[in-house]
């Protein structure tokens, strides 16, 4: 079972994400902050891929893709953002992929599916 | 009683002639038998010559003498080809004879010539006076130039029927025809000098004169004439290139100088028989000013050089306080439109910022409408996949994802619109910056990237700029490079540290060894400008920044193109 970790600040699409990707018979944690993220990723080693929001109050989600990169860690990250603008930002480059939210969550879970060769 | 009066001739060196009038007069030479290093004794016709009877003017005082009045007159006679200012006394004779007369004859030959030079030197003196009066209240070169050739031209004093004026070009590698003024042919002289003649002009009036007509008809060959000249100071056969240099007046002339350069003189202005002055101020060489007697033929002596020389000192200080203040009205007008930019930049700037708060005030809405509206539709989707079709509540869920992809859809158009234009002035890494310039100029029309090579080293170097306008730039830069060599595909850029700066090189490859200093030489013209605007302003942007941009050799291999940037004091 992979286990994917879902990093957003808002409650609801945490609980969407992780009801929608835990029928698809993923592990979920979910996280509510930049900080948090980083500290569950060093305490549980077996998370597998992340899901990551940008815009989020304190820590946004390209420096913890930023300071995950720096920690050599190779799990897949994808960026999810309400804003495509980020797109154009070559700090998302170092995201394994970048998706903005809908609320089809189709290619979300072909991206998961395809990045955790599942 | 009456008191007899004894009117005699005074003692004295010169000539001293009896006239007795018979049937006509009889001259005896009573004393001073030397004239004018002549010997008049039994000499006639050399007498008469001298005496010159038949004068009205001398007839008058010899028969106001007979008359029994003393009488004095001046004239000019010509003896031997020599010119002789006279002074003829006439006395009644001193023994009552009615038909005898005694008169002296004084040679102020000297004196006159001595009076005449001195009148010379004065008028010369009153022209350089003038000249440089007039310099001061001008500083138009055209004027100038006028004013030089004028005062070299005018007059009795300089007196040379033509003047030309050759300036050197900013590099002082060749010199060219400027102005020139003077006839061209004996009619046109005529026709000048009588004119100048009658009016008796001091300087300042014949400056008056020319400003009040556009050109001098006479002036237009001797101007074609300068206008076609362009000589190389490295010409060392050019007999004027040899004065220029040396720094030194010269008259040449078919005695005084010789061999090809005198050739060469005479092919282009028609006479070898000229002055040569350079023209040498403070700053040093400014040009060099010649002057001729085409018409009149009249030699150049040693005299005539060192008046031009003074003037020309004159003149050389003018002219370059001429182009001093040239530059500086260039650079003023410089300034001024680099002002009235950086006024345009403000106003686009502010404007661009309040455009920029309503686009961000925009965004930021999208993102809390779509943060909700994935959770509806989400969660609407999720529902639609639990329940059948013949749930009562399918055909609610159904509308509500439907409409929520709707709403989706809109905001994305709508982000793709309004993009993020934040202000973008801060920290950034140098290799992105580059990355992502040189993918902006990547596209379908020009699909080839350069190849970017950036060691491990300069990864997190970072700068403190406007992105906008750092990609502003190098896409000036870029893209002009790439006009250059055939295409993006023939330039590679480099990015590597060089201490507090971090820079980029853009190499032109093999193919194009002389790219770098083809581009730096292309960008500016002939007078030191920038040829395009758009690249003026990328280079004010580098200015802005602390940046620059140059060519350099690494390991004494071609020329690469640079651009650099300061780097962030924290990377250093």
């Amino acid at each position: 079972m992979k286990n994917i970790l879902i990093v957003d600040d808002e409650e609801d699409i945490r609980s969407l994400y992780e009801s929608e990707l835990g029928g698809e018979g993923f592990i979920t944690h979910s996280v509510s902050s930049g900080e948090e993220a980083l500290q569950y990723v060093e305490q549980n080693s077996e998370v597998d891929l992340v899901i990551l929001d940008i815009k989020m109050a304190q820590m946004d989600g390209l420096k913890v893709l930023e300071e995950l990169r720096s920690r050599k860690t190779t799990m897949p990250v994808i960026l999810n953002s309400a804003y495509s603008t980020y797109k154009s930002n070559f700090n998302s480059w170092l995201a394994d992929a970048y998706l903005v939210k809908s609320a089809n969550l189709t290619e979300l879970k072909n991206q998961v599916k395809e990045l955790l060769a599942f | 009683m009456p008191v007899s009066v004894e009117i005699a001739p005074p003692k004295t060196e010169n000539p001293v002639l009896l006239l007795r009038l018979n049937d006509k007069y009889e001259i005896t030479v009573l004393q001073g038998e030397r004239f004018a290093g002549l010997t008049l004794s039994n000499e006639p016709e050399l007498i008469n010559r001298i005496l010159l009877l038949n004068d009205p003017a001398i007839k008058l005082a010899v028969t106001g003498a007979f008359e029994g009045k003393q009488q004095m007159v001046r004239y000019q006679t010509e003896v031997g080809g020599q010119i002789l200012f006279c002074e003829l006394h006439c006395f009644p004779s001193s023994n009552g004879y009615p038909k005898e007369i005694t008169c002296l004859i004084v040679n102020r030959t000297n004196d006159e010539a001595e009076a005449t030079e001195l009148k010379d030197k004065v008028y010369i003196l009153d022209i350089i006076s003038q000249a440089v009066g007039a310099f001061a209240e001008t500083r138009n070169l055209s004027e100038i130039l006028r004013i030089v050739l004028l005062g070299v031209t005018a007059g009795p004093g300089l007196s040379f029927n033509r003047g030309f004026v050759l300036l050197s070009n900013e590099a002082r590698t060749y010199l060219w025809g400027c102005l020139a003024t003077g006839p061209s042919t004996a009619e046109e002289a005529g026709v000048i000098w009588q004119d100048l003649a009658k009016r008796s002009l001091t300087l300042e009036e014949i400056l008056r004169l020319y400003k009040s007509t556009s050109q001098n008809a006479a002036d237009i060959q001797v101007n074609k004439l300068v206008a076609s000249l362009k000589i190389s100071l490295s010409d060392e056969s050019n007999i004027i290139v040899g004065a220029v240099k040396s720094g030194h007046s010269i008259i040449t002339g078919p005695d005084l100088t010789d061999g090809p350069g005198n050739q060469k003189l005479l092919q282009e202005f028609g006479t070898d028989r000229m002055a040569i002055v350079p023209l040498i101020s403070r700053d040093g060489l400014q040009g060099v000013l010649l002057a001729d007697n085409l018409i009149s033929h009249k030699p150049i002596t040693a005299a005539n050089l060192e008046v031009l020389k003074i003037f020309a000192r004159y003149a050389s200080d003018a002219i370059e306080n001429s182009r001093l203040y040239g530059r500086l009205e260039q650079q003023i007008c410089r300034l001024k439109e680099a002002n009235e930019k950086i006024i345009q930049s403000r106003e686009n700037l502010i404007k661009a910022e309040k455009l920029s708060s309503v686009a961000k005030m925009a965004l930021d809405v999208a993102h809390e409408i779509r943060n909700p509206l994935t959770v509806i539709g989400g969660y609407a989707n999720a529902c639609l996949r639990k329940i059948t079709a013949d749930d009562s509540s399918y055909k609610y869920f159904e509308i509500i994802s439907k409409q929520s992809g709707r709403i989706e859809s809109a905001l994305d158009r709508f982000s793709s619109v309004v993009t993020l234009s934040e202000k973008k002035e801060g920290r950034f890494r140098l290799v992105n910056l580059v990355r992502e310039a040189l993918v902006m100029l990547s596209n379908s029309t020009n699909p080839d990237l350069p190849l970017l090579v950036a060691d491990a080293s300069t990864l997190n170097l970072s700068v403190f700029l406007d992105q906008g306008l750092f990609y502003q730039t190098m896409l000036v830069i870029l893209r002009k490079s790439s006009e250059m060599v055939d295409g993006m595909a023939n330039i590679s850029v480099k990015v590597v540290r060089n201490g507090e700066t971090g820079v980029i090189y853009i190499m032109g490859g093999d193919n194009f060894p002389e790219f770098a200093e083809k581009f730096y030489r292309d960008l500016r013209d002939s007078k030191g400008e920038l040829k395009n605007q758009e690249m003026a302003v990328a280079l004010e942007i580098l200015q802005h920044y602390g940046g620059g941009i140059g060519i350099i050799s690494e390991n004494k291999g071609p020329m690469h193109l640079y651009v650099e940037f300061p780097l962030c004091k924290e990377d250093m």
